[in-house]
Order: C-alpha cells, then structure tokens, then sequence
C-alpha cells in the first residue's frame, strides 16, 4: 500500500513539474522599474518582418526594430501567423482574442478586421499625438477602420487595386468593355498569344481580382441582409453575367484552362516571363515582383487601365490590404506601441518610406501628393482607380465562405464541369446549409 | 509475514480466489499510469472533444454554440458530397494499390540484388526513400511545377519537344485526380518498399531452397511460397497506408488546393476548408469523425483478416 501511494506521489508530483515548467506568456510583463526591457509582442505575417523574403522589407523593419528597441529599452517578440492561409491565421488570432490572450501588435487582413474591434480600443488621441489624421485615409480604408461610433481602431497599411494589365505593343487601345475585350482577345489569340489570363482557380486571388470587380462595375452587391445578395434577383443576373464572360474567355480559347491552377495574382507572374501573355488581371502589388523578373525593356511593354466592365464607363477593383492594430490593454505597452507603429509605418515621413521602399500604394491620399513619394508611370493611375472605382471585400464572418464557394463555382466554370447556372445554383445550396 | 498470510489464504481455496490480495509490487498500474494520463491528455481527450463538437454548430469566430445534429445532416446533404467520396474512393484505392505493387517490386529488386551483391542495391533503395523523406508540402510544389501546364512546365516542355500537345494535368477534372494519385504513388511507394524488404530479408531461406528443389519456378515460388510467408506484413502495410492515405492533406493542399472545382476535394481537405474557410468547426468537426470512423473500419477490417493468418 506504502509503494502504492510513493508511486502516485511521484507521478503527480511529475506532473506539478511539468505544468510549472511550462512557460506562460511573457506580453504581461509588467512596466517594472527594473532595466529589463518591456517586451513587445509584435504579431504578423513574416512578409512584415525582418524574415520578409523581400530583403527590402526585412532590412527596412529590421532597422526599425533594432532602432526602436534601444531608444526605447524595448524588445521585440515576434510571433509569425501560424499558417501560410490568411483566412486560417485571422481565425487562430480571433480565438486568441477571444480568450484573452491579445498581442500588442497584431497585423491584420483589412477585410476581417472590423470583426475584431470589439477586442479593440480606439486610437484617435494616439493618432492625433503621432501626428495621423485618421480622415487622410481613403474612403474605403476608413470603412474598415472605423467602427460604428466613428473612431478609429486600427492603423491601415497599404493598399492594393485591382487592374488589367496590357501589352501595349499588342494592344495600342486598352479595351474599355467585355465586349471589347473578346474581340481584342481573340485577335491576340490568332497571332499565337494567350489574350487574358486571371487567377481561375482555388485561392482568394480569384476572388478579389476575377469575380468582384467585374460585379462590383454592374453596380452589385456582396451582401444583403447579411447574406449573399446574388443569390436571387437581379443581383444574381450580374453574377451570371460574370461567369458567362468567364466561361466565354474558355469558350473563344482567349483564356486557357490552366487558369483554373492559379489561385493568386503572383502565379500568373512566371507567364508574363516567358512573354506569351497580352492582357491579364492583376494587383497593383505584383509591379515590385515583375520589375523584379522582368528586363526594364519588357517591363515597359506594359501598361495598366481600369477592368473593362459590361457598359462603357463602367469599373470596378477591388482594394485590399492590412490594417495595423493595437491590442494589448497595457497603457504604456499601448503608447510605445503606436510609436513603433507610427514611426515605422504610418506617420508622413513613414508612410511614405515604407511606400518607397516596398512600392505598396499609400493608404493615405495625402501622401500620394507628396512630392518625396518615388512614383512610376502607374502611380497617378493606381491612385486615380484607388478613389474612383475601389471596394473592399464585406467584413461580415460569411465572407470567407461566399468566396471559397464562388471560387469553386469559376473553378467549374472554367474546367467545364459546371454550366454557370449549375455552378450559381450549386453555390446557393452551399450557402443554404449555413 | 506476507508469505505466511498467503500461505493461509491459499489453503482456504474458495476465499483465496475471492480474497486474494494483490500485491502492490505486481500490479503494473504505477508503471502504466503515466502513460495512461500522456494518452488521456493528448489521445482520448482531443477526439472526446471532437466527437463532441460533431454535434454543435460551433463556430471558430463565434462564441456561442447549440448541441444539433444539424452539423452531421449537412455532412450527408453537402453538394458535391457524393463526389467528395467518390474523389476521396478514387485516390485511395488506385493510390494504395500502385504503392503495393510498386513497392513489392522494387523491394523484390533489391533483394534480389542485395542476395547476389549486385552493386548500386543500396543507391537504389536510398533514392527511393528520398521520395518518402521529402515533406508532403515540397513534393505538391514539385509536382505543381512539373504539371505546369504553360511552357514553363518541364512535363509540358518535354512531351512538345516531343511533337505532343500539352495536357491539362491539374486544369482538367479528370486528369487532375490522375495526376494526383501519380504524385501520391511517387510519395508512398518507399515507405512500402521498405516493409515489404524486411519482410523479404527474414524470409527463411530453405523454404525457398526446397521449392525450387521440388521443381517450383521462380513465378509459382513467387505466389505460392514468398507472397503467403509475407502476407502479414503485406496486411500490415495495406492497413497504414489506407489509414495514411485517406488522411492526407499536405501534398494535395498544394498541389491542386481541392481543386478544379472540387475534384480533388478529398475528406480531408473538406474538413480543412469547413475549418478554416468556412469557419464552421461543427460541420468540420462531424467530416472529421466521419473520416475517423472510416480509418476505425479499415484498421478492424485488417487486423481481422490478420488474425485469420494467425498473424498476430
């Protein structure tokens, strides 16, 4: 009996040990009057750390970190997003905030981030002490940072649109309709080019680039009474329109079926190498990458313009892009945070060095006027297509999967398992079982 | 004194069988219970809560949750669930089959060659295991970059080098599951392979000696003599890789993501996009215990067949 009892002693004191051992958060840390530095938990996507794959970037917050950290008598702990899909990042972060466990600094996707500020705190007296005027922003950025009270709970980095890239040696006159886009394709098609690529298959990139604005340019919806607007009625004609032009591009052999393996705007960048594609849809994120991969020669080949949609004048794009927020409930962790924040990427003098050095559009309308912003040929356009014709994506939680779904449906459409009724009618069932 | 109390209890024949006292040094409950508590923390816990979260419509972003069976009903009632099996049917068993016959033949080879110290046996049988060492997520981009169906993709430059038109590997819904399973075959046929060696290596030499002296050629010694003495590892393997198979995910995540449309959408990845897409941790909650009860039904399956060999 006496063995019996030192054994469970043992093994719950085993336990005791572990569970002890067990390192528990260190975002707590107090502001102690110690010399330790006050860690930071700085939380984002490895593309906005010193660990970016663009050397650029990582230099560039490398430096600032470095900087800040002994001025301040800070360090930094970096914490990647757990997995390479946003989606399922945004929701582990979401959890976490749930449970109480906020980082200091958290970088998240501009089209969820409104479901987060019920975790957040405004930030207009930070914004205002830093010098940021949160009306600066573009309209559609200050949708999503602000919430319904109108004050400001995030910080929003870049931004992105969506656009048709063109070859201007094959296409003088960029095509200003669909209509005019197939006959502009087929054309291009028969001198042995592809007319137009997009991002056709399973990845959010054919959602925001393909789909959304071309319905956006028909004057429709995403949501309604919180669900999908195109599920009935004329909304749901502008959806049919969409995939028929999609399974046209099929039909006619401007479009190869292969688009249907591209699921982002960056894997249509190794066609545009090998120098066999005339038109493609794009973001304006993908020009670092193509100055990249491209000689200067073939990089002036290329000129931008508006989406063509369904009637003259008619555009649409589609802006993305992530907003910086500020979590932690530590008031001193708060204010150093902003600072970083402020001081990295999003005051003036800040912006427009991130802006400089990334080459991601400013968020801010100010600061395409300043005249220290290194801009290109595309800037004026990027920032005429920003304010006229941009939407960002609902921040509604059924979003990511009206856009998993709708990326299925062009997936079917274009690999010719699915007619476009059968791949909206499929969707709707989808979207039924809710 | 103990030895004298089992002494007496052991001359009173119906108490001693009722009453006998265990003594704490036999009893292996101290040994087992910290294995027993590392089991229950991240064994039995984890899949109670999954079974348990099977039947509510939680979701990953909301707090709130109801018990329903709903999650279960809209698994059966799913579009594209039938072909979700039928894609998930497909790859396994063409995936499991080839990794089989494959495998056999190579550990056939190199056996063979290993028994008459053919020089090169072990290159061979190592750049075959570099296939199985390679994680699932790097083997669906080499893939991905072979299949590429521009003139970037090296399988495309190769076949109009050869006068062939491209194909749509992964654009086409049929050949994109073929071109999965072939990519899957590729990546499992070492761990096959490599059971079916050992179980080749401790064959018993004289049993083959004596068929070929009782005028058994190599075939009929080959199914009547090797395949036999092998079947238990045989039935071992087929059950992993059945289990291996229907769990995987990485390799097809990247390779094709489900796609197109949904003809590469196996159960797994269905659970993933229910997750993670969809935030519908019910829905994906009630996939996954579907998927469990397969690999449940699969592994008693085998390990009955097993016991008919008198394998174990």
């Amino acid at each position: 009996m006496k063995k019996t009892m030192k054994w469970i002693c043992l093994v719950l004191c085993l336990l005791l040990v572990a569970v002890g051992c067990s390192k528990g958060t260190t975002t707590e840390q107090s502001d102690n009057k110690s010399k330790e530095p006050m860690v930071i938990e700085y939380f984002s996507h490895p593309i906005y750390t010193p660990q970016s794959s663009d050397p650029k970037r990582a230099e560039y917050v490398k430096n600032a970190m470095e900087k800040f950290e002994k001025e301040n008598n800070v360090k930094f702990k970096i914490t990647l997003y757990p997995s390479a899909n946003t989606d399922e990042s945004m929701a582990k972060l979401m959890e976490q905030m749930a449970a109480g466990k906020k980082p200091d600094i958290a970088l998240i996707d501009g089209y969820v981030f409104p479901q987060f500020t019920k975790y957040l705190e405004p930030l207009d007296d930070l914004m205002e002490k830093e010098g940021i005027d949160p009306n600066d922003y573009f309209d559609f950025a200050q949708d999503v940072i602000k919430g319904s009270d109108e004050k400001t709970y995030g910080l929003y980095l870049s931004s992105d649109a969506r656009v048709l890239f063109y070859r201007k040696d094959l296409v003088p006159n960029p095509p200003q309709t669909v209509e005019e886009l197939m006959e502009v394709g087929k054309q291009l098609t028969k001198k042995g080019y592809d007319g137009l690529l997009y991002p056709g298959g399973r990845g959010e990139g054919t959602a925001v680039t393909t789909l959304w604005p071309l319905y956006w340019a028909q004057g429709g919806n995403l949501i309604k009474e919180d669900k999908p607007a195109f599920m009935e009625g004329t909304d749901r004609e502008k959806m049919l329109n969409v995939l028929n032009f999609v399974q046209d591009t099929i039909e006619e052999g401007i479009t190869p079926t292969r688009v249907t393996t591209y699921g982002a705007e960056n894997d249509l960048n190794a066609e545009v190498k090998v120098g066999k594609v005339a038109m493609f849809f794009g973001s304006s994120h993908q020009i670092s990458y193509l100055k990249g991969i491209l000689s200067k020669e073939e990089m002036e080949k290329w000129e931008i313009a508006p989406i063509p949609g369904f009637a003259a004048g008619e555009h649409g794009s589609t802006s993305g892009g992530y907003v910086w927020a500020v979590p932690t409930e530590n008031q001193a962790k708060k204010e150093l945070a902003m600072k970083f924040l402020a001081t990295t990427f999003s005051n003036d003098e800040a912006n427009i060095e991130w802006s400089n050095t990334t080459g991601l559009l400013p968020a801010r309308e100010s600061i395409f006027n300043s005249p220290d912003l290194i801009s290109d040929r595309f800037t004026p356009k990027f920032r005429e297509y920003l304010s006229k014709y941009s939407q960002v994506r609902p921040p509604v939680s059924s979003y990511p999967k009206i856009s998993s779904q709708m990326q299925i449906a062009v997936s079917n459409v274009i690999s010719g398992a699915k007619t476009p009724e059968e791949a909206l009618g499929e969707f709707n069932e989808a979207m039924n079982k809710q | 004194m103990i030895k004298q109390l089992q002494t007496k209890l052991s001359s009173q024949p119906l108490l001693a069988s009722r009453n006998r006292i265990r003594m704490p040094g036999n009893s292996p409950a101290p040994w087992l219970a910290p294995l027993g508590i590392v089991l229950l923390i991240t064994f039995f816990y984890p899949v109670v809560d999954v079974i348990r979260m099977s039947f509510t419509d939680a979701s990953l972003i909301e707090e709130e949750f109801h018990y329903t069976i709903n999650s279960f009903w809209n698994v059966f009632t799913l579009p594209g669930f039938l072909e979700m099996l039928k894609a998930t049917g497909i790859f396994v068993s063409f995936s499991v089959f080839f990794q089989m016959f494959c495998g056999f033949l190579i550990a056939l080879l190199v056996d063979q060659g290993t028994r008459r110290k053919l020089k090169g046996t072990v290159l061979v049988r190592t750049a075959v295991l570099t296939a199985w060492a390679i994680p699932g997520v790097i083997i669906g981009v080499i893939w991905k970059m072979l299949f590429n169906e521009s003139e970037a993709g090296i399988l495309t430059h190769f076949l109009v080098l050869l006068g062939f038109e491209g194909l749509p590997f992964l654009s086409d819904p049929n050949l994109s599951l073929i071109s999965l399973t072939i990519a899957n075959i590729w990546r499992g046929t070492a761990f096959s392979m490599i059971l079916l060696y050992a179980a080749l290596q401790t064959m018993p030499q004289d049993v083959l000696e004596a068929a070929k002296i009782d005028g058994a050629g190599p075939f009929k010694r080959l199914v009547s003599v090797i395949f036999p003495m092998m079947l238990p590892m045989v039935l071992i393997n087929l059950a992993l890789i059945t289990v291996q198979t229907f769990n995987a995910f990485d390799m097809i995540m990247t390779l094709t993501g489900g796609g197109p449309g949904k003809t590469t959408e196996v159960i797994a990845l269905n659970i993933y996009r229910s997750i993670f897409s969809d935030f519908s941790l019910g829905q994906g909650a009630a996939t996954a215990v579907l998927l469990l009860g397969i690999n449940l039904l699969i592994t008693f399956g085998y390990l009955k067949m097993l016991r008919r060999q008198g394998g174990i």
